[in-house]
C-alpha cells in the first residue's frame, strides 16, 4: 500500500505547476495579462492575487499530513517552496512533469477566489489542517465539471416555478453556473465593500465579514440574476430558485464540507486530513472486536477507499 | 407499437422484497413460469458492494442506489390551495432502485405493528369515545387481525434472520424484551447483537427512569445464519455503513441474499433489469399483460395470467392510476379509493447529550444495533386530556456517523464554519448520544396522492402528486414528548450539555426525514374504503395483487418493513392456497 502522501496528485509543487499551465499565450484567462510565461514573475502573480491561497498552504505540504501542525512557513519566508519555484526554467521533462492535475471547470482566477473562501470556512489553524491541505478546491472543480448535482441526478423538466420553501429548489439554473456566478458575484461584492479589493486579497477578518453578510442574508442579491432571498438550508442547495448570496453561501459551505470529509478518491480530503480532524477512521472492514470497548478510542489506521480496494480487490 | 412477447404465468412489477418473497414461495410450491420486471440494475454483494460500499459521497450524498430523479420523481404540495412542484432533488425520502429494492440500502430496523393497531379506530373509539379523534382523520381498522397475520410476520423473520429479544411469547411477558408488543409465536431467529456505547448509556438511563428498554429488532445478522430457503447471512461487522449503502459483507437482510437467489435457482424465474413497466393492460376485470420500456427505451408487451404489483408505495399508486384500475380518490367528494390514506412518518421529537469525558466511537455500529423503549408508542400510554392520539417508538441507535452528513450534531450555538466550528467538530464529533421518536402518521381526508396535471416522467407519463401535511394532532404529539419525555432522558443521561429538538410545523420535502411512505392502495373489508381486499387482491382486476406499504390504512410508530414482509407472505399464501386452485375473487 503506498503511503498516502506519496501520491502524485497530492504533491504540492506539482499542483502549483498545474495552476500555471493555463497561463500560456494560447489561453489567457481574462484577468491575467497576456505575456510569455517566462516574463511573468512571482511578484506580478501575487499582486493579482492568483496564488495567495495556494501559497498559504505550502508550509504544510512538505510535512507529513495528520500532524497537528500549522504552516511553519509563509511564502514570503520560504520562497524556495513557493508555487513559482522553478517557473523560470520550467521543467518540461515528461518524467518530472505532472499532467494529471489542474482545473477542468474553473479557471485559476476563479479558483483563487474559491480557495480563499474555502480556507476561511475550514481554516488551517490550531486544530489542524483545513480546506487548503484537504485540496477542497480540486474536489469542487471536479464536481462542477461532472455537472452532477449535490444530491445526484436531478429532475430538470419544466415548467419552472418559484414554489414554496417546503417544495425545495425549483430553479432551472444548472449547478455549475450557480457556482461560477456565485463566486464572481462574491468577488464583486467584496470589491464594492472594500474599495476595489477582490475577495482573495482581503484580510481574513474582511473575508469572514463577507461570508457572514452572505450567510446572514445581509447582502440580498448577487447580480441581476438573483431572484429571491433563500432560507439557509444546510447540506442542500437552498430553498429558492436562482442564486442568492445566502443560497450560494449554503452551496459553497455544503461543497466545502463535502470536499473536506468525502473519501480522497473524489479529489478532496487529501491524506484524510478531514477525517483525522474529527477522528473518523474511514473504510474499515470490521469493528466487531472493538464496538463494545466502551469509552476507548479506536485502535488502528485511517483507511481510504483506494487503500481498502487494494486490500479486497487488488486494484487501486 | 410494442413488441409482444410469448405468454408467461406470472409477472412481477418491481423486484424488491415483495416480489422476491412471492417469487420464492411460488418457486417452492408451484412450477409456474415467472418474469420479474425491474426498472433498475441487479447489483450483488460480490463484487459490487464488497469492493466499494465505503463511499459516502457516491452513495449517501449523491444517491447512488436510489430512484433516478432525472427520469421519474413526484410532485408535492402541502395542501390543495398550493400548486404542486416537482421534487427536483432528494430529499425527504429515498426510494430504492434495482433488484432488492429499498431493502438493499435500508438500515435493518425491523418492527411489527402492535396487535391492537390492526383494529386501531375501534380501539381508540372504545377507549376515548367517538368524539376524541379529529374529525378529518380517516384511520380505519385493517381487514385482518394481528393474530391472523402473526405467522407471516414470523415467516418473514425466519427468512431474513432477524435478531432481537421477544417481549411477549404466546402471551407471556419476557424479561428484556418489549412488553408492549403483540404476542409472538416464536422467539426471534437470532439473539441480539452487540450494543454501541451510546445506546447502552441510553438504556441505563431509561431503566433508571422506570422504562423497559430492549434491543431494537435488527435485520443485520448477529451470527452466521441459514434461512429456510437455504440462503445464508454472515455476521455483521458493525462497519457503520448501512443506510444508503449496500452491505459489503453479506450481513444485511436483503432480497439479493435471502430470496432472489432461491427463486432464480428454480429455473422458473427470469429477471429483466432496466425494464420500466408503465401499464397494466386489462379488460372486463382481468389483466391480460403489462407493457414496459426496456433498457433501450423500446416498448415491450408481456402477457401473463397473474400479475403482482410489488413496487415501492409511490409506483404502486401511480401504476394503478396510469392503468385506470379503480377510481382515483378525490378529497372534495370523498369518492374513489386509489391514492386515499397516504401517510408518512413523523420525526422531529428527540434530543442529544454531549459528554466531555466519554468517547462514543460513533462510526462503529450497524443500522439497527440500538436500544428502544415503547412506553410512548401508539396507545401504550393514556392520552386522556392530552388532545392528541398516537405516539412512537423511542430509540437510541448509533448507525455509523459518516463524516459528510454526520460530522455533528454539535452543541447549540456552535457556528457552522470557521475555526470555532472546526474546534467544536474535533471535540464533539465522537462524544455525543442522540435519541428520537419514530412518530406515528395517521391518515386524513385531505392527505392523498393522485396524478399530476402538469409534470411528466422521462417517457411522458404524469408524475405522482403528493398532497400532504402534518396536522395539529402530530404537532401536539411531538411537542408532548419534547416537553415531557426527552428532557428527562437527557437529564438522566447526564453529560456536559444537552439539547432537545425543535417542534414541527409543516411537512417540508427538502430535508431527509424517513423513507416510510405508505398508503394509497389500502387493504380493506369493502371496495368503498379500500383498493385491495383482505388478501391484497385488487377489487377491480382479480388476477392482480398489489402488495406493499401502499396497503397500510395508516402508519404506526415503527418502521414499516416488517409489516410489508408479513403482507407479502400473507398474500403469497393466499395466492397459493386460495387463488391458484380456483382463480377468481378470493374475498
Amino acid at each position: 500500500m503506498p503511503a498516502p502522501h506519496d501520491s502524485d496528485t497530492h504533491d504540492q509543487p506539482s499542483s502549483a505547476v498545474d495552476e500555471s499551465t493555463p497561463l500560456t499565450p494560447e489561453s489567457p484567462p481574462e484577468s491575467i495579462p497576456v505575456a510569455p510565461i517566462h516574463l511573468i514573475n512571482r511578484r506580478h502573480l501575487l499582486e493579482m492575487g492568483a496564488f495567495t491561497g495556494a501559497a498559504a498552504g505550502i508550509g504544510l505540504a512538505t510535512h507529513a499530513f495528520g500532524q497537528e501542525s500549522t504552516p511553519s512557513a509563509s511564502p514570503e519566508t520560504s520562497p524556495e517552496a513557493s508555487p513559482m519555484a522553478g517557473m523560470g526554467d520550467m521543467d518540461m521533462n515528461p518524467q518530472h512533469a505532472n499532467t494529471n492535475t489542474g482545473f477542468s471547470f474553473f479557471v485559476p482566477a476563479q479558483i483563487s477566489i474559491l480557495r480563499a473562501a474555502c480556507n476561511r470556512l475550514i481554516p488551517t489553524d490550531d486544530s489542524g489542517p483545513g480546506a487548503e491541505e484537504a485540496g477542497v478546491v480540486y474536489f469542487i472543480d471536479r464536481e462542477m465539471a461532472s455537472r452532477k448535482n449535490f444530491r445526484g441526478p436531478r429532475y430538470d423538466r419544466g415548467p419552472f416555478v418559484t414554489g414554496e420553501a417546503t417544495q425545495g429548489d425549483q430553479s432551472a439554473m444548472p449547478l455549475p453556473d450557480r457556482f461560477r456566478i456565485g463566486l464572481l458575484s462574491m468577488d464583486a461584492y467584496a470589491k464594492s465593500k472594500y474599495s476595489g479589493t477582490g475577495f482573495a486579497s482581503l484580510t481574513a477578518d474582511q473575508q469572514d465579514q463577507i461570508l457572514k453578510d452572505m450567510s446572514g442574508g445581509n447582502v440580498d442579491a448577487f447580480g441581476s440574476i438573483s431572484i429571491d432571498k433563500a432560507p439557509l438550508t444546510p447540506m442542500a442547495s437552498g430553498g429558492q430558485p436562482g442564486i442568492t448570496a445566502q443560497s450560494f453561501f449554503s452551496l459553497l459551505l455544503s461543497y466545502t464540507m463535502a470536499g473536506f470529509f468525502s473519501d480522497p478518491v473524489h479529489g478532496g480530503n487529501r491524506d484524510m486530513v478531514g477525517w483525522k480532524l474529527i477522528g473518523f477512521p474511514g473504510a474499515h472492514l470490521s469493528w466487531a472486536d472493538q464496538i463494545e470497548n466502551y469509552n476507548k478510542p479506536f485502535q488502528g489506521d485511517y483507511i481510504s477507499l483506494g487503500q481498502y480496494q487494494q486490500q479486497v480487490g487488488g486494484e487501486s | 407499437m410494442a413488441t409482444k412477447l410469448p405468454h408467461t404465468d406470472v409477472v412481477f412489477i418491481g423486484f424488491g422484497m415483495v416480489g422476491s418473497i412471492i417469487a420464492a414461495e411460488l418457486a417452492k410450491n408451484t412450477k409456474l413460469k415467472m418474469v420479474a420486471l425491474e426498472r433498475g440494475p441487479y447489483r450483488d454483494t460480490f463484487p459490487d458492494f464488497i469492493q466499494d460500499h465505503f463511499d459516502e459521497w457516491r452513495y449517501a450524498v449523491q444517491s447512488g442506489l436510489f430512484m433516478d430523479l432525472s427520469k421519474n420523481t413526484v410532485t408535492f404540495r402541502n395542501n390543495a390551495d398550493q400548486s404542486a412542484a416537482p421534487m427536483r432533488e432528494y430529499g425527504s425520502f429515498l426510494p430504492g432502485n434495482g433488484v432488492g429494492g429499498a431493502m438493499v440500502h435500508w438500515n435493518g430496523q425491523l418492527w411489527r405493528f402492535l396487535d391492537y393497531f390492526f383494529e386501531y379506530r375501534s380501539h381508540l373509539e372504545e377507549r376515548y369515545g367517538k368524539d376524541y379523534l379529529p374529525k378529518d382523520t380517516t384511520i380505519q381498522d385493517w381487514p385482518m387481525t394481528y393474530a391472523e397475520i402473526e405467522p407471516f410476520y414470523t415467516k418473514f423473520d425466519e427468512t431474513f434472520g432477524i435478531s432481537g429479544k421477544a417481549g411477549n411469547l404466546n402471551n407471556e411477558i419476557q424479561e428484556g424484551g418489549n412488553p408492549f408488543e403483540g404476542p409472538r409465536s416464536k422467539e426471534y431467529p437470532q439473539a441480539p447483537g452487540k450494543i454501541p456505547y451510546g445506546s447502552s448509556l441510553f438504556a441505563d438511563a431509561a431503566k433508571e427512569l422506570g422504562y423497559k428498554p430492549f434491543p431494537q429488532p435488527n435485520g443485520n445478522s448477529t451470527g452466521a445464519y441459514t434461512n429456510p430457503y437455504g440462503q445464508k447471512l454472515g455476521p455483521c461487522n458493525y462497519c457503520g455503513f448501512c443506510e444508503r449503502f449496500g452491505c459489503h459483507t453479506g450481513a444485511k437482510a436483503s432480497p439479493i441474499l435471502m430470496t432472489v437467489p432461491y427463486a432464480l435457482a428454480s429455473g422458473n424465474l427470469e429477471i429483466r433489469q432496466f425494464s420500466t413497466v408503465y401499464r397494466i393492460n386489462h379488460q372486463d376485470g382481468k389483466a391480460t399483460s403489462v407493457t414496459y420500456f426496456d433498457a433501450n427505451g423500446l416498448e415491450v408487451e408481456q402477457p401473463a395470467d397473474l400479475i403482482v404489483l410489488g413496487a415501492f408505495t409511490l409506483e404502486n399508486n401511480r401504476l394503478m392510476m396510469l392503468s385506470q384500475i379503480g377510481e382515483i380518490y378525490d378529497p372534495k367528494t370523498e369518492k374513489g379509493t386509489v391514492g386515499r390514506n397516504y401517510t408518512y412518518q413523523v420525526g422531529g421529537a428527540g434530543g442529544t447529550v454531549w459528554f466531555e469525558d466519554k468517547i462514543m466511537n460513533r462510526f462503529m455500529g450497524s443500522g439497527s444495533s440500538g436500544m428502544s423503549i415503547d412506553e410512548f408508542n401508539s396507545d401504550n400510554f393514556d392520552h386522556t386530556g392530552l388532545g392528541f392520539f398516537g405516539g412512537g417508538n423511542i430509540t437510541c441507535n448509533v448507525i455509523g456517523a459518516r463524516p459528510i452528513l454526520n460530522n455533528g450534531p454539535l452543541p447549540p450555538k456552535t457556528p457552522t464554519w470557521g475555526s470555532e466550528w472546526k474546534a467544536a467538530a474535533a471535540k464533539w464529533y465522537n462524544r455525543s448520544v442522540s435519541f428520537g421518536m419514530q412518530g406515528e402518521s395517521p391518515a386524513y381526508r385531505q392527505n392523498h396522492v393522485d396524478l399530476d396535471p402538469t409534470y411528466k416522467d422521462q417517457f411522458g407519463d404524469p408524475l405522482l402528486r403528493i398532497t400532504f401535511d402534518f396536522t395539529d394532532n402530530e404537532r401536539k404529539m411531538v411537542q408532548y414528548t419534547n416537553e415531557n419525555v426527552f428532557p428527562n432522558i437527557a437529564k438522566q443521561l447526564g453529560g456536559t450539555q444537552s439539547a432537545i429538538n425543535g417542534n414541527i410545523t409543516s411537512y417540508n420535502i427538502v430535508p431527509y426525514q424517513s423513507t416510510h411512505v405508505q398508503g394509497g392502495t389500502v387493504v380493506g373489508s369493502d371496495p368503498s374504503n379500500s383498493v385491495v381486499n383482505k388478501y391484497c387482491q385488487s377489487w377491480d382486476v382479480e388476477n392482480l395483487f398489489v402488495v406493499g406499504a401502499s396497503n397500510f390504512p395508516q402508519h404506526g410508530g415503527y418502521n414499516p418493513t416488517g409489516t410489508v414482509g408479513a403482507l407479502a407472505y400473507w398474500a403469497a399464501d393466499a395466492i397459493i392456497s386460495k387463488y391458484l386452485p380456483k382463480p377468481g375473487s378470493i374475498a
